[in-house]
C-alpha cells in the first residue's frame, strides 16, 4: 500500500495524533517500517488489525522494546503498533488482590499504583521502568525473584487479546482457579506475539512481605559462586532470589558495593520477620562452608535498591561498554549450574574468548556475555552441546541467527514444526501479525503470508 | 460400531487381552463420577507410548473417536464416549521413571496415582503439591488433563503450577515433548500450558515431568467454629487482608458439619453455622505468631470457639473430617451432584448466600464446602435420581448456580473442568469469538477431530 494512503487509513482509525510517519520516529522501530500507530483503546487496536488483515499489511507490536531482540528479528516493513499509550487501570480490587490494566502500563507504574495498599506484583524484570505489562505477558518476563515467585504466567489471571483479524477475545478472568475452556491465559502468556495482542491483563497481586533482607556473598570465582547457589537449594535454604554476577560485570555496572573480583551472589530473603532472621543466619553459615570470601548483609533501606541496580544494569552497562556485544542465555538443570559455568569458562578460555557470567543461579539460568561477537561465534556450537548434555538449552538473545533456536525446537520432536505452523495459521491465516518473530521465521512456510516477497 | 477388522488391528497393537468388547466390560467404562453415560464400542488398555501412537494412526485412518481415560473419576463427564469409539485406558502406564530430589522433579508415566507419588516422596521430605480430594484414586495424567486442584491451592497453586513438561502423542500419532526439566527460555509458544486442563482433546499425555515441593518444616492447624456462615466468610477475607497466606483455608457449612460428625465422631458441634479449617506452614520461626493472628481475626469475627490442633493425631482427625466430608454427606441421599462454581474470593460470602437461597427455592438439600481462600465453592446437591421431579429441580438449580457465579465475576469451573457436563454453559461465559478461537486450536491439533470429541469446547455451528 502507498505510504500516504496507509497513514491516512490509520489516522481514520486512531486519529491523526496517534499516527506518525516521521523518519526519525520510524527508525527507532526498524529501518523499513512505513508508519507507527499508537492506539489508545482496545477498539483502536482491533480497528488497526481489522484493516491490516483486510489489506494484508504486516503489523509488528511494540511495548517497552526491552525484550524485543529476544523474540523478534527486524521487521521487513509494514506498521509498527506501539502499545505504550494504553496504560489505564480498568479495575483495581485491593481486597481481592487483583488488578486489570491495559497492556502499555509499565511494571514500575503498576508497582507505584498498588504500593499504598501494601501490595506488589511479583515479576521483577530488570528493566521494570520501561517493560510493559503486555510485554511481560508476551515474553513471560521475570527477574531475580523468579526463584520464589515464578514468572509472569504465574500472576496473570485473565487477558483481553486482539487477534490478527481484529477479533477481541477474553481468556480467564478474576478467579485464581479457572478451568473452563482451554487455558488460553497461560498459552497467550509466553506466546511471544505470535498469537495476538495483549490489550488488557488481569493480574494477581501479593501482600508485601513483612521483611526483606539482601546479602552479597563474594567468591573467588563464578564457578564457586554457582556451586554455593546449588548447595543452598539442595540444602533447602530457599531464598527469594539467588543471583550470580561476575566481578568484572559488577565493576562495569558498579556502585561501590562490589569488589570487582571473582564473582558474587546476591541472595534475597523475604517473609515473616522471625523466618527471615533465621534464613539470613543459615545463609551466612552456608556461605562460610562453601568457600565464600565474605557474606555481607546489605543495610536495609536505599542501599538495597542501589545493590539491585548493579544487577539490573549489568547487561545494559556491558553492551554500552562493548557495542555489538552478544548476550547468550543458557538454562540447565539447577544442580548442574556450577558444572556449566566451569565447562563454559574452560571452553571459552581454550578458544581465547573472554566471557562474563550473570545468572538466576537458583533456577539454573545463566547469561553469558561476549564482548567480541566475531570471536564468540566459534563457541556457540560447543555451548549448545554443553547445555544439551545438562538437559538444557543455549540461545543467543540478541542475534538474528536462528539455528540454535531451531535446534532447541527440534529436540521436542519434528512434529512440533507443522503443529506450531497449523496453530499460527489458524490464528493468523495471512501471517500479518509479527511476521518477523523468530518463531514465525522458522515455522511459516517460505513464500507464505503477506511478507513473502520482502524476505 | 467398530468393524471387526478394527478390533483385530487394535488387538494386534496392544494384545488381545488388552481389548475388551463384551457388553459388561463396556458398561464398566460407560460412566464417570457424573450422571452422564454412554457405551463405548471397545475398551483398550495401552501399556506403551508406541501403542498409543499406533492407535491414533489407526483411529485417524478408520475415523473412530478415542477417549483417553485414567481412573474415570472426573466430575465433568470428560471421559464419556458420547460418540462411541474406544475408551483408551492409560492406568497400566504407571511407572515412576525418575526422581531427582536435587532438582525437585520426577518423571512419571501418565497412569501413576497421585497418592503413589506422595508415598514415594514424602519420606524424603517432599510432596507433589496438588492434592485433589480423590488423590488416592486419580492418575497424574487425569490430574493434568483436568488441571485438578486441591486443598493447598491458595498457597501452593494447582496442577498447572506443578507440571514442568510432558510427552504427548498428538492426534496423528506423532510423539512430541512440551516444556522440560529446565527453564524454558526459547521464544516459542507455551504448548505445555495449553495441554494442562485440555481434557484429553489435544493429545494423549503419556509421560509427565512433575515438580516436587519440599514439605514444610512446621504446620499449625487451626479450627474455627462459627454460629453463622457470614462470620466465617468475613474471617476468610480478614485473614487474607492481614497478609497471611495460609496453606489451606477450608470451609464447611452446617449441613456438612452435621453429616461429617455423624460419620466420623470427632466432636464437631452439629449446631454450628460453619467451620473453617485453616493451616499455616513454612519455617517454624514465626509460625506461632501467624496462628495467633488467625485466632485474633476469628475471635473478632465472633467465632464461638477457636482451637489449635495439639498434635499430629488431632490434626489428622480434622483432616479426616474434611476429606471424608463428601462421602459423609453422600450417605444422606442416594445421589449427589458436586459442583465447583468459583468466584473472586471477596464474593464468596455472597455466593454462599445465593446458593442457600437456591436450595430453598428448589426445595433441595445442599451442603456447602469451599476452598474458601480460592473462592472455590463446592455445593453438594443431594437427591434421588429415581424421583424425576427432584432430578429436574437439580438440573435447574445447578444451571442457576453457574449463572450466579458468572454474575459475581466468577467462572464455570474452578477445578473439575467442562467436559460434557457444562458444555451447554460455555456460551454464557464466552463470546462466539472466544469460542471460535478455541475451536481453531482444537482443529490445529486434531485435524481429523477424533480425540475426545464433544468435550470442553462447543462444536462449531454447522
Amino acid at each position: 500500500m502507498e505510504k500516504g494512503r496507509l497513514v491516512s487509513e490509520l489516522a481514520s482509525i486512531v486519529s491523526e495524533n496517534n499516527v506518525s510517519a516521521k523518519a526519525d520516529v520510524l527508525t527507532t522501530y526498524g529501518p523499513d517500517i512505513a508508519a507507527v500507530v499508537y492506539p489508545t483503546s482496545t477498539e483502536q487496536v482491533s480497528g488497526v488489525m481489522e484493516f491490516a488483515h483486510k489489506s494484508g499489511v504486516a503489523v509488528t507490536v511494540y511495548g517497552g522494546k526491552s525484550n524485543f531482540d529476544r523474540g523478534m528479528l527486524p521487521p521487513a516493513g509494514g506498521i509498527a503498533l506501539d502499545m505504550t499509550r494504553m496504560k489505564r487501570v480498568i479495575q483495581y480490587e485491593p481486597d481481592n488482590q487483583t488488578i486489570t490494566v491495559e497492556g502499555g502500563m509499565t511494571n514500575a507504574e503498576l508497582q507505584k499504583l498498588i504500593a499504598p495498599d501494601k501490595l506488589f506484583f511479583p515479576p521483577d524484570p530488570v528493566d521494570a521502568g520501561v517493560s510493559t505489562i503486555g510485554g511481560h505477558v508476551a515474553t513471560n518476563a521475570a527477574g531475580p525473584r523468579r526463584l520464589k515467585y515464578g514468572l509472569t504466567k504465574d500472576w496473570v489471571l485473565g487477558l483481553e487479546i486482539v487477534l490478527a483479524n481484529g477479533d477481541v477475545i477474553h481468556a480467564g478472568g478474576k478467579c485464581v482457579k479457572n478451568v473452563s475452556g482451554y487455558e488460553f491465559t497461560r498459552f497467550y502468556t509466553n506466546s511471544w506475539g505470535n498469537m495476538g495482542i495483549v490489550t488488557q491483563a488481569t493480574l494477581r497481586l501479593r501482600p508485601v512481605p513483612e521483611k526483606e533482607r539482601l546479602l552479597i556473598i563474594d567468591f573467588p570465582s563464578a564457578e564457586k559462586a554457582a556451586a554455593a547457589a546449588v548447595a543452598m537449594i539442595v540444602k533447602r535454604v530457599d531464598p527469594a532470589a539467588i543471583e550470580l554476577i561476575d566481578g568484572e560485570l559488577a565493576a562495569v555496572a558498579g556502585n561501590g558495593h562490589f569488589t570487582g573480583k571473582g564473582a558474587s551472589l546476591l541472595v534475597a530473603v523475604d517473609g515473616v520477620v522471625e523466618a527471615v532472621e533465621r534464613q539470613v543466619k543459615d545463609i551466612q553459615e552456608m556461605a562460610r562452608g562453601n568457600g565464600a570470601d565474605a557474606a555481607r548483609l546489605v543495610p536495609e533501606g536505599p542501599d538495597t535498591e542501589v545493590v539491585w541496580d548493579t544487577r539490573r544494569n549489568a547487561v545494559s552497562a556491558f553492551l554500552k561498554a562493548h557495542p555489538g556485544a552478544l548476550v547468550g542465555q543458557a538454562a540447565v538443570l539447577m544442580n548442574k549450574g556450577a558444572e556449566f559455568v566451569a565447562r563454559a569458562s574452560e571452553l571459552a578460555s581454550r578458544k581465547g574468548v573472554p566471557v562474563a557470567f550473570l545468572g538466576h543461579a537458583g533456577s539454573g539460568v545463566f547469561q553469558i556475555l561476549f564482548a567480541d561477537p566475531a570471536k564468540a561465534d566459534g563457541l556457540f556450537a560447543g555451548l549448545r552441546d554443553l547445555a544439551a548434555s545438562l538437559e538444557g538449552t543455549f540461545l543467543v538473545e540478541n542475534s538474528a541467527e536462528l539455528d540454535l533456536f531451531k535446534a532447541a525446537l527440534s529436540r521436542r520432536g519434528q512434529a512440533v514444526f507443522p503443529l506450531l505452523a497449523r496453530i499460527k495459521a489458524a490464528a493468523d491465516p495471512k501471517n500479518i501479525l509479527n511476521p518477523s518473530s523468530k518463531l514465525n521465521r522458522i515455522i511459516a512456510p517460505e513464500g507464505s503470508g503477506c511478507c513473502a516477497k520482502e524476505r | 460400531m467398530l468393524g471387526e477388522h478394527v478390533i483385530r488391528e487394535l488387538k494386534a497393537i496392544v494384545g488381545a487381552d488388552n481389548v475388551l468388547t463384551s457388553r459388561i466390560s463396556r458398561e464398566a467404562y460407560a460412566y464417570d463420577a457424573t450422571l452422564i453415560e454412554a457405551l463405548p464400542d471397545a475398551v483398550v488398555f495401552a501399556t506403551a507410548v508406541d501403542q498409543v501412537s499406533r492407535i491414533m494412526v489407526l483411529a485417524n485412518k478408520e475415523k473412530f473417536p478415542v477417549v483417553p481415560r485414567g481412573c474415570g473419576i472426573n466430575l465433568s463427564a470428560g471421559t464419556i464416549a458420547k460418540f462411541g469409539g474406544i475408551i483408551l485406558v492409560l492406568t497400566r502406564m504407571n511407572k515412576v521413571l525418575e526422581i531427582d530430589y536435587e532438582n525437585r522433579l520426577a518423571v512419571v508415566e501418565t497412569g501413576v496415582l497421585n497418592m503413589d507419588v506422595q508415598k514415594l516422596v514424602n519420606p524424603q521430605g517432599f510432596m507433589y503439591a496438588p492434592d485433589p480430594a480423590s488423590m488416592k484414586v486419580n492418575t497424574l495424567g487425569g490430574n493434568l488433563n483436568e488441571c485438578a486442584g486441591g486443598m493447598r491451592g491458595i498457597k501452593y497453586g494447582i496442577t498447572k503450577d506443578h507440571i514442568l513438561g510432558m510427552e504427548v502423542v498428538l492426534p496423528d500419532g506423532q510423539v512430541v515433548w512440551f516444556g522440560g526439566k529446565t527453564a524454558q527460555i526459547a521464544p516459542e509458544m507455551d504448548i505445555a500450558a495449553l495441554m494442562i486442563g485440555s481434557e484429553g482433546t489435544l493429545g494423549v499425555v503419556t509421560k509427565i515431568i512433575i515438580k516436587l515441593t519440599p514439605l514444610p518444616e512446621a504446620v499449625k492447624t487451626v479450627l474455627c467454629i462459627f454460629n453463622s456462615l457470614e462470620d466465617a466468610g468475613q474471617t476468610v477475607s480478614d485473614i487474607i487482608a492481614q497478609g497471611i497466606i495460609p496453606a489451606t483455608l477450608e470451609l464447611m457449612d452446617q449441613a456438612v458439619i452435621e453429616a461429617v460428625e455423624d460419620f466420623v465422631h470427632i466432636g464437631l458441634p452439629k449446631d454450628a453455622g460453619a467451620v473453617l479449617l485453616i493451616e499455616v506452614d513454612g519455617l517454624k520461626d514465626g509460625l506461632d505468631r501467624q496462628a495467633e493472628k488467625i485466632f485474633e481475626v476469628a475471635k473478632a469475627n465472633k467465632a464461638r470457639e477457636v482451637r489449635l490442633a495439639r498434635d499430629a493425631k488431632e490434626r489428622d482427625g480434622l483432616w479426616v473430617a474434611r476429606r471424608t466430608s463428601i462421602g459423609a454427606v453422600a450417605r444422606l441421599r442416594p445421589c449427589y451432584d458436586l459442583e465447583d462454581a468459583t468466584v473472586p474470593r471477596t464474593q464468596l460470602p455472597e455466593m454462599l448466600r445465593r446458593c442457600i437461597a437456591l436450595g430453598k427455592k428448589y426445595n433441595l438439600r445442599i451442603g456447602m464446602l469451599a476452598h474458601a481462600g480460592d473462592g472455590n465453592l463446592h455445593p453438594l446437591i443431594l437427591f434421588d435420581d429415581r424421583d424425576k421431579d427432584e432430578l429436574h429441580r437439580v438440573h435447574e438449580c445447578r444451571r442457576e448456580i453457574f449463572k450466579e457465579a458468572l454474575a459475581l465475576g466468577g467462572c464455570l469451573s474452578g477445578e473439575h473442568g467442562i467436559g460434557l457436563g457444562k458444555i451447554e454453559f460455555m456460551e454464557w461465559a464466552y463470546t462466539p469469538e472466544d469460542i471460535a478461537a478455541m475451536q481453531r486450536v482444537k482443529q490445529a491439533f486434531d485435524t481429523g477431530l477424533i480425540l475426545n470429541p464433544g468435550k470442553i469446547v462447543p462444536k462449531p455451528a454447522a
